[in-house]
């Protein structure tokens, strides 16, 4: 898990090696992070199944080592859910809300030909928004989600 | 996977049997529910359309309303039914007269390509073949070295030249590595590429016409939705694969798309990918699996990977010892690692037979972290302690507790099950057979303590 700090300039990453605590690597970032000055830190973690217990609370660890350090913090947590997900997207962003909370969703590859639908009941069920889409591999491909949009897409063809 | 159609299937066919006779209503009733439940698992609408269709004409045929048993016959027509959607009896993997066989591996961005790569390494080399991988995957960062790592330890051989080269050129000179190097198979991973991006299908094309694949196989992920048809159909016509290979099944996904791609693109389902492990990976028994959804359970499945783990003669002699009541906790240890080694407890359960209509024991949650916990118990204790838990006495447990990382009430708990365990087995030695108390006694140490009050 890496943990990165943008400038202006130039993206600096706190390097970790593999098999290091994610909750120490959290911490160490954040601290970094202050000493430098830095606006942002965003906190990336593995992909997990949400049907593996061990993982989850291990995501809930690291949300709570970082509340520890910034009483606010994470200011925003953020679960990725893939266009193509069929109903499944519903059940996964159920039970990770359930270790973390979840403030929007990140619903990604929205290039392809899926429409992410699942969005609309995680949004309706669960009261977690899309915030942000993927529309492509490259790093510029990423957008404030707009519903007026999402919907004139959906319902097209 | 699949636990919901399961569930909902089952109820609806037992309600099915329990009618002696069916009316025309009947059926529709039935048919209205397997369709409400195949579209909330995720199946191609069309597909359930279709699907749905077979089944009325079927079920509303002599076969059916003229026999004594409509409904056990309705049973037999959806299993029959459900296994050929998704590819009837199983298909094989085509295989070289010469040379290596190639094994092109195609599909979407996080499918899970480059670690059924080397599942399906692992699964060749336990079948003693020479096994090589090309990455052919440049654009992805890290791709080449994930490849590299997972390839390795599945025992493959990975052709790499870094990600500067063209994905075809590189593949066309792991393939002359793969025929100088005689190789047994060669399996090129590709880069996960959208179904609608022109540029890459074009680039996809001729790397099947360079390396000339014996099998083409499109990973798919298991919880896709309505869109695996699409993105089946696209890649169909670009790269005319021949199968697919089904990953990330150890979700809870409903599994719909599973059944819809064979149904749409005629290609069977032929490995299924069941967890983190490189080894949690088989071939698809399409029968096997509409057994399972069905709560008939794949008996067939149980038995291939038991044998994998038993040895016969350790069977035997175990049973001699149940039987003189000289079964100890070392023996206890020992049987319960060979059935940990069949795979997650949660997925053997669902291959025992009438486990749908046990509902308890399937919601049962097994917690592995329990059976962890009973391992280090034991393997804390002195070989002469394994043999005569009798001698465990107080100052014993607390070493033991302490060894093992837990608390005298967890040692206290297992001494007492094993006890309650031999016993059962002194009584069924002696020809009777263990009453439903005897068995919940044993069942509940295993269970999770968590319980949800509705």
């Amino acid at each position: 898990m890496t943990a990165s700090t943008f400038t202006a300039e130039v993206p600096r990453s706190i390097p970790t090696t593999t098999g290091a605590d994610p909750g120490a690597v959290a911490y160490d970032a954040i601290s970094a992070a202050r000493a430098r000055g830095a606006d942002v830190v965003i906190v990336d973690t593995a992909g997990r199944l949400h049907t593996q217990d061990n993982l989850m609370e291990e995501l809930a660890k690291v949300q709570r080592v970082i509340a520890k350090q910034i009483p606010e913090a994470p200011h925003e947590t953020l679960i990725s859910i893939d266009a193509t997900t069929g109903q499944n997207g519903l059940r996964q962003a159920k039970v990770f809300s359930e270790a973390v909370e979840l403030d929007g969703v990140v619903l990604t590859k929205l290039d392809g030909t899926a429409k992410g639908g699942i969005a609309l009941a995680i949004a309706s069920d669960l009261g977690i928004p899309v915030k942000l889409i993927g529309v492509g591999e490259t790093l510029e491909d990423l957008r404030p989600f707009d519903p007026a949009e999402y919907a004139e897409a959906l319902l097209a063809d | 996977m699949f636990d919901q159609l399961a569930e909902r299937l089952q109820s609806t066919l037992s309600d099915v049997r329990s009618r002696g006779k069916l009316s025309e209503s009947d059926v529709d009733a039935a048919m209205r529910e397997i369709r409400l439940a195949l579209l909330e698992a995720d199946v191609n609408f069309k597909v359930v359309k279709s699907f749905t269709a077979t089944l009325k004409e079927r079920c509303l045929g002599d076969e059916v309303m003229k026999s004594l048993d409509p409904g056990q016959h309705v049973v037999k027509i959806v299993n029959e039914e459900l296994a050929s959607l998704m590819g009837g009896t199983g298909s094989e993997l085509a295989m070289a007269n010469s040379g290596p066989t190639v094994i092109l591996m195609a599909g979407l961005q996080g499918s899970g390509k480059t670690t059924a790569c080397a599942k399906l390494a692992l699964h060749f080399g336990k079948a003693g073949k020479d096994v090589a991988i090309a990455a052919c995957d440049v654009y992805r960062p890290a791709a080449v070295e994930q490849l590299v790592t997972v390839g390795e330890r599945a025992g493959a051989h990975v052709y790499q030249q870094g990600t500067d080269r063209d994905p075809v050129e590189i593949a066309e000179w792991a393939l002359q590595q793969a025929r100088t190097e005689r190789r047994d198979v060669l399996i090129v991973d590709t880069a996960g590429r959208l179904h609608i991006d022109q540029d890459l299908m074009a680039e996809l094309t001729r790397i099947r016409k360079k390396t000339k694949p014996h099998d083409v196989l499109l990973v798919v992920d298991a919880m896709t939705g309505q869109d695996a048809v699409g993105v089946a159909e696209s890649f169909a016509a670009a790269a005319e694969f021949d199968g697919v290979v089904m990953t990330k099944l150890d979700g809870d996904a409903r599994g719909g798309a599973a059944l819809s791609v064979k149904a749409v693109t005629g290609k069977p389902i032929l490995f299924a990918s069941t967890g983190e492990k490189l080894e949690d990976f088989d071939k698809f028994h399409p029968d096997r699996m509409a057994q399972r959804i069905l709560g008939m359970g794949d008996v067939l499945t149980l038995i291939e990977k038991a044998e994998q783990q038993v040895d016969e003669k350790q069977a035997l002699d175990l049973q001699e010892k149940m039987k003189k009541d000289q079964f100890t906790l070392e023996d206890f240890l020992q049987q319960m690692r060979q059935v940990r080694k069949m795979g997650p407890l949660s997925g053997i359960i669902g291959m025992l037979p009438g486990m749908g209509a046990m509902k308890q024991l399937k919601n049962a949650d097994i917690d592995e972290g329990e059976l962890d916990r009973v391992e280090a118990i034991i393997l804390s204790m002195t070989p002469a302690e394994r043999a005569n838990p009798g001698m465990i006495n107080g100052s014993r447990r607390k070493r033991i507790a302490n060894g093992s990382g837990t608390r005298v009430q967890n040692v206290n708990a297992l001494v007492k099950q094993f006890d309650q365990m031999r016993k059962m087995m002194r009584s069924m030695a002696s020809g009777k057979m263990p009453d439903q108390q005897q068995l919940a006694q044993m069942a509940g140490g295993a269970q999770r303590p968590k319980m949800r009050r509705r």
